[in-house]
């Protein structure tokens, strides 16, 4: 998975174009991705702390879509793989793929934020 | 034409995408956190109703396949076409859904022309369903004014409130009236909706024929009429209850009775919006309604005056009677000797047929006076008046010992006041007769018929026998039984006139034809 990339820009410029190049509106999106995101890693960690799996499904659900709509590929990754087992009823190292989902988490918001200030510079 | 849809999903995310994209494609949306956030809503009477639902399947609270298994339970939102929205991993959760009575999905990865393709295609179905239920709606509204005309079919107050009511409310109209026709100008007779001015002006102002108003002129055409925008009419002339009401379309339907337009159905709406043909059709439908209850009305009018009129024939002894403490027990039934009287028209059916009803109307008011005069003169009791037959007995409800004798004596009055009355007749070319037949017996007296009709009656073999020789009667006879020739031989003159074989008697019946009368003086009723 560690070869996939971090963000692809095409997701963004697609949801600008969908919002017909309504760029703050994108920005606010951006940050409530950002904002929700922060509050389904917490949920993981809270889960992946207690071993309680079945609690992992949601937060993992939700972070993947969100995360799959902005262009996230690696976090999608982890996210959908990290869902899947929590359906099938076991998550093997996942105290560890959870702290990598937030390392990745981190680089996509600074992906983001790095890519909203190259368009808001120019 | 946009919808409202209400987006239901846990992500903030998500919801401002869809909100700002459904947005964008003219729909209206509300939005909901989970299913419980989702149900509680749709189930408040105080939201507007959504057209579409928006369903995201992993939610905390209710998720969307709790929250799909209660809409479809409930009676209310059971048809309300729900999308669910779903990542291309999850096409087992689809079906899933779809199963449960999901309309459709919608993918996590939102492409507008994917959402405004589903959404559009969910809208189309739920208009359809709407449409349905409008037209089960218009049946319904259709079948209670159906109801409350045959409930209370003489009251037309009644049915045209119900007219007005239901058209108005069936057809989308802001205000709707029924007018009746009085001397040349339509008046409000029942209206519903509206503002208190305008119905205030209408109320206060009737409309004549005539072009520059709605009601005129759907009088003047006896043509359903419908004025798109009265303010772009060139003929309609705005009025002060135009102002005070703003409408724009109004539309009128004729009410019609034989031919002639004695009311006009109006409905109008406050903006330009014409009325469509469902619309028409319907509004047709009740002005039919209205016309029937007036009908009904104009029967009920007709009833009350014959009976009005009977009224004066019924003896002032009877009407004292009947509002007596005392009159209680007669009027429960009791037994008694009288003597009854029958007497009907020969050829009356024939005359009737040929000759103009104002004739038989004008004949029949001649007729019921001089015999209603006579009935009155002698006492007697009058049992019902049915056209040209009259049935009369005597010594109840008040004694009269010479019972027999009286209803000779009248009878013979009537034949000689009778043959006056059909010589004015006769050179008109009609030939009618009168035949009477008499009876004494004992006879079942009081209270018949049902509440809200009774009638002061009697039963029994007396009247029967009375009834067949009446029919026996020769024109111009006066035929008596054997019993009222014995109780009133000294008073009449008489002759046998035979044994006849009657209906409903086993042996041949004697009978005597009445000539004469001796004693002029009526003797003193006994009370």
């Amino acid at each position: 998975m560690s070869d996939e990339p971090t963000l692809d820009p095409g997701a963004l410029a697609r949801l600008l174009e969908i919002t017909g190049g309504d760029a703050a509106f994108v920005d606010e999106l951006v940050d409530t991705y950002l904002d929700d995101a922060l509050v389904q890693l917490a949920d993981l960690e809270r889960a992946g702390a207690a071993s309680d799996v079945a609690a992992m499904v949601r937060p993992a659900h939700s972070l993947k879509s969100n995360s799959d709509n902005v262009g996230a590929v690696a976090l999608t990754s982890i996210c959908r793989a990290l869902e899947n087992d929590a359906r099938a009823g076991s998550v093997p190292e996942a105290v560890e793929r959870i702290a990598a989902a937030r390392r990745e988490f981190e680089a996509v918001r600074d992906g983001l934020l790095a890519a909203r200030a190259a368009r808001q510079g120019v | 034409m946009g919808g409202r849809v209400l987006v239901v999903d846990d992500t903030l995310f998500n919801r401002r995408l869809l909100v700002r994209l459904l947005g964008d494609i003219g729909h209206e949306t509300v939005e909901a956190g989970d299913g419980q956030e989702a149900l509680a809503f749709l189930r408040d009477p105080a939201n507007e109703p959504v057209d579409v639902v928006l369903l995201d399947i992993v939610m905390p609270v209710m998720d969307g396949y709790e929250t799909l298994a209660t809409l479809k339970s409930d009676d209310a939102l059971r048809h309300l076409p729900v999308i669910v929205i779903s990542g291309v991993d999850e096409l087992s959760s689809v079906v899933r859904c779809i199963q449960m009575g999901a309309t459709d999905y919608l993918p996590k990865t939102v492409d507008p022309e994917i959402l405004r393709a589903r959404i559009e295609a969910s809208l189309a179905q739920k208009r359809l369903r709407d449409l349905e239920r409008e037209t089960h709606e218009q049946q319904v509204g259709l079948n209670d004014v159906l109801r409350i005309m045959s409930g209370s079919a003489f009251e037309l107050g009644v049915v045209l409130d119900a007219v007005a009511h239901a058209a108005g409310r069936l057809c989308d109209a802001d205000y709707s009236v029924a007018y009746l026709e009085a001397g040349g100008r339509f008046e409000v007779a029942a209206s519903f909706g509206g503002s208190p001015a305008l119905d205030a002006y209408e109320r206060a102002n009737p409309i004549p024929a005539g072009r520059e108003s709605l009601v005129g002129r759907v009088a003047l055409t006896a043509e359903p009429a419908q004025i798109d925008d009265v303010l772009a009419d060139p003929d309609y002339l705005p009025t002060p209850g135009q102002s005070a009401g703003g409408y724009r379309t109004l539309l009128g339907i004729p009410i019609r009775r034989n031919g002639d337009v004695v009311g006009v159905l109006a409905l109008t709406r406050n903006e330009v919006r014409p009325f469509d043909e469902a619309h028409i059709r319907l509004a047709t439908a009740f002005a039919d309604q209205a016309a029937v209850g007036i009908h009904n009305a104009g029967l009920l009018a007709t009833i009350e005056r014959q009976r009005s009129q009977l009224s004066r024939f019924l003896s002032p002894q009877v009407a004292e009677l009947v509002s007596s403490t005392d009159g209680e027990a007669l009027l429960a039934g009791h037994r008694r000797e009288i003597t009854a009287m029958f007497c009907d028209l020969r050829n009356f059916t024939a005359f009737s047929e040929t000759a103009e009803p104002e004739e038989v109307l004008g004949f029949l008011r001649a007729y019921h006076a001089a015999m209603g005069q006579l009935i009155v003169e002698h006492e007697g009791t009058l049992e019902h008046f049915a056209g040209d037959g009259f049935m009369t007995f005597f010594n109840d409800p008040v004694l009269q010992l010479d019972h027999a004798a009286r209803a000779t004596r009248m009878a013979v009055a009537m034949r000689t006041r009778f043959a006056d009355l059909s010589a004015d007749w006769r050179k008109r070319g009609y030939v009618l007769e009168i035949g009477i037949g008499i009876a004494t017996g004992y006879a079942t007296l009081g209270r018949i018929g049902f509440e809200g009709r009774y009638d002061y009656g009697a039963i029994g073999n007396v009247i029967i026998l009375a009834s067949r020789l009446s029919g026996e009667a020769a024109p111009g006879e006066i035929l008596i039984s054997q019993r009222t020739y014995a109780a009133a031989e000294d008073a009449i003159d008489a002759a046998t006139a035979g044994d006849r074989t009657l209906k409903g008697f086993s042996r041949p019946v004697p009978t005597y034809a009445v000539t004469g009368s001796l004693a002029a003086a009526v003797p003193e009723a006994m009370s």
